[in-house]
């Protein structure tokens, strides 16, 4: 063969090895000991911070098989390797039956059919344990028919260092933005290394798109549309919210000098270093000092949202078991979703995960761990809910911008450029958000 | 005894052997086949529905339609793109140019009679060793401003006054990113360059200084030359490594902040995974492909020259 013939298939070949640029793996693990004879159930569950979560969904999938007769094998998955994995088993028609999908999927997959009708099984569910909470059904309904079954909640809220407050002469946590803005001046010392507001804005920081939502909703403005149809970003209520954003980080300076690089991590190691005196986050870090630091967890005070000119808005985070039209155990599907949401088991999962894990039946709401000081703002902010597409009813298309991060990408360049004015931020999210609404 | 002769044209063969010839190739043909029709099937097909797709607009769970060059075109006036092009040749070349600079120096030192040699090669040779992840991690934490051991040491030397956010501006991102590439890409380079050194010949350089050649002269007359055919070599592979490396800027900046480390790799990673638009993420992937042929058709070329 010719030496130019060798010299070219080796090139390709070589590129095709060179061209694997792809991250690590997932992490997943399956149930083992399959039997070939049986049918399988395939569960892909997201990877819950609490092992005794894991290991709880993980006994409750072999039960389930054992008396079904079935195959379960359920894969844990980190949030954000699901993506490429959905992507790909999508395309490649190998789709699991059963699937954890956060609401912004649960409408993305909807509006590419992909996603099985689930309203009946919804009701089946309700009949059998209580009612769930409104705001979560909501946000996977479409079109009058929901496709996801909720399975637990999620809050942001406010942390504080009750020792800086109070030797900055506050005893209680701001309860509006304004009042943040304020407590965050006197509390920051960059000669001590100390800052009032733990907020970050690292590229594809989800933290700081729920948070701008946030306020920018509890200002009355919106990062969408109120009828689906028409944008209605560029108004006076977003530029107000975007304008004290600005000025928090710009004129205040009451930001750590890191934070607009911060991944989701930033603002924990930041609280955790005593960095920042303010942050907002999920329960996770309540779970994680509580375990690993009880002195800084008797210190933390947690408090809902504060609150805009409308009032306190919370975005509300619902996870949610679905089932691919794909499935070819779409019954099995079914019956495995009304195991995993009996109350009389699922009421212990939950509770193992609070505060970061919260529940879906109103009633478990009411249980005493959740009115415990350090977990009742979390379940507090659930009648504080709003979803993303507010002021309107969440679509695929809010979901779209959520994923894109366009307001991480908007507001990074306004706090990193001085010369781009809260206006120019928000006429460029209109603009952004207009073109992916007329496509 | 009387020889045979036989009267050739040169470059020609005669009847039997053209025969011979041609059943050898068809033999030759045939013992590859399962190599060309593996490489068919897990190669060429895929490459060929890669760029096809390029051409559509396909997005994940829907079917595609043709689009023509639309995808490409959307790109060209994507000032992003642009961006993450710029951003994608700075990184590479200025990560190569370190990386051979700083590995020759490594090599030079290692092939010197010092101390605990063989030790030394081991800990250099370390950062190359290291799961990806595991040293971008320990990089992350480098670079915090919350117990970072960078910010302390510039804090305790008086060089800054506060610390520093090392991922928080684009320019000091992608110095960042481009120091941790160069980390972990001095080792391959040091090792390639080392292993040329090891055949230069003793008596030469001691031919040499016994000419009176200075270290200086030794360095630019006798070692460049005798290392510069694997160091060219070593950068090449290097460069076509660096114009794909993902994972580090990945896990460091996510391409961040406003874009400034966002390359070509995390542009078509966000565009198909995140944004799910396939199409177009296919279509960063293949215009990246022309430049890297070239490289790895001129590593092969002279690899095989080499050989000759």
């Amino acid at each position: 063969m010719k030496k130019s013939t060798i010299r070219w298939i080796t090139a390709v070949l070589a590129l095709i090895l060179t061209a694997g640029c792809g991250a690590g793996g997932t992490g997943g693990s399956g149930s083992g000991n399959a039997d070939p004879g049986k049918e399988t159930l395939t569960f892909w569950m997201k990877k819950q911070m609490f092992e005794e979560q894991n290991q709880m969904i993980q006994e409750r999938a072999q039960q389930f098989g054992e008396e079904h007769n079935v195959n379960v094998n359920v894969e844990f998955i980190a949030y954000e390797d699901f993506y490429p994995k959905w992507s790909a088993a999508i395309e490649s028609g190998t789709t699991p039956d059963v699937s954890f999908f956060g609401y912004q999927e649960v409408g993305q997959f909807y509006a590419k059919d992909v996603l099985e009708d689930v309203t009946d099984l919804v009701g089946k569910v309700e009949k059998a344990n209580g009612e769930i909470q409104d705001s979560l059904k909501a946000s996977v309904t479409f079109e009058d028919k929901l496709y996801g079954v909720p399975l637990w909640t999620e809050s942001t809220a406010l942390y504080y260092r009750k020792d800086m407050l109070q030797a900055a002469g506050f005893s209680e946590p701001p309860a509006t933005w304004e009042e943040f803005r304020e407590m965050a001046k006197a509390l920051t010392d960059p000669s001590k290394g100390i800052y009032g507001a733990g907020l970050g804005y690292g590229k594809g920081n989800s933290d700081a798109e729920w948070l701008t939502r946030a306020i920018i909703w509890s200002h009355g403005g919106s990062l969408d549309t109120e009828d689906g149809k028409i944008v209605v970003v560029n108004t006076p209520e977003t530029l107000q919210a975007v304008q004290l954003i600005r000025d928090i980080f710009i004129e205040d300076k009451v930001t750590p000098p890191s934070s607009i690089g911060w991944d989701d991590s930033g603002n924990n190691k930041s609280y955790l270093s005593g960095q920042s005196a303010m942050i907002f986050n999920v329960g996770s870090l309540a779970a994680t000092i509580k375990n690993d630091n009880p002195e800084l967890y008797e210190n933390t005070g947690i408090a809902m949202l504060p609150a805009g000119p409308k009032g306190a808005v919370v975005p509300g985070i619902s996870n949610n078991l679905g089932i691919f039209k794909a499935s070819k155990n779409k019954d099995l599907a079914k019956s495995f979703i009304e195991y995993m949401t009996d109350k009389s088991w699922y009421g212990t999962w939950v509770e193992n995960g609070a505060p970061l894990t919260g529940p879906i039946y109103k009633e478990l709401a009411a249980e005493a761990v959740w009115q415990e000081e350090k977990n009742k703002g979390f379940v507090d902010s659930i009648a504080h809910f709003a979803f993303l597409g507010y002021p309107g009813v969440y679509n695929p298309k809010a979901g779209e911008i959520y994923n894109l991060r366009y307001v991480n990408d908007v507001f990074q360049k306004m706090l990193l450029d001085s010369g781009f004015t809260a206006q120019q931020a928000v006429e460029e999210l209109q603009a952004k958000i207009e073109a992916l609404y007329a496509k | 005894m009387k020889s045979l002769e036989v009267q050739t044209t040169p470059g020609t063969l005669p009847a039997s052997g053209r025969e011979r010839s041609k059943s050898g190739s068809w033999l030759a043909y045939l013992l590859m086949s399962p190599v060309l029709i593996y490489l068919l099937a897990v190669m060429a097909i895929p490459f060929g529905w890669a760029v096809y797709l390029s051409l559509t607009n396909k997005v994940v769970g829907v079917p595609e339609t043709f689009v023509g060059l639309r995808n490409y075109a959307e790109l060209l006036a994507d000032s992003v793109f642009w961006k993450a092009v710029w951003n994608t040749l700075v990184f590479t070349l200025v990560a190569v140019i370190l990386k051979a600079v700083f590995g020759m120096i490594m090599a030079l030192v290692l092939n010197e009679n010092i101390v605990a040699r063989n030790f030394f090669r081991v800990m250099l040779f370390l950062p190359w060793t290291i799961p990806t992840i595991v040293s971008v991690f320990t990089w992350q934490w480098i670079y915090s401003d919350v117990g970072g051991v960078l910010n302390a040491l510039l804090l305790k030397t008086g060089l800054i006054d506060s610390p520093v956010g090392w991922l928080a501006t684009p320019d000091l991102a992608m110095f960042s990113v481009i120091l941790v590439n160069v980390w972990r890409g001095i080792p391959f380079m040091g090792i390639a360059i080392l292993a040329g050194l090891q055949t230069v010949s003793k008596e030469m350089y001691e031919a040499a200084m016994l000419d009176g050649a200075g270290a200086i002269k030794r360095f630019f007359y006798m070692t460049l030359p005798s290392v510069k055919e694997v160091t060219i070599l070593s950068s090449v592979i290097t460069t076509i490594w660096t114009l794909n490396d993902f994972e580090i800027i990945w896990l460091l900046t996510r391409g961040g902040p406003d874009n400034g480390t966002q390359v070509l790799s995390t542009l078509s990673y966000t565009v198909g995974f995140l944004n799910m638009s396939l199409g177009k993420a296919i279509a960063i992937s293949v215009i990246t492909l022309p430049p890297l042929i070239m490289l790895i058709n001129y590593v092969t070329k002279r690899s095989l020259a080499s050989d000759k």
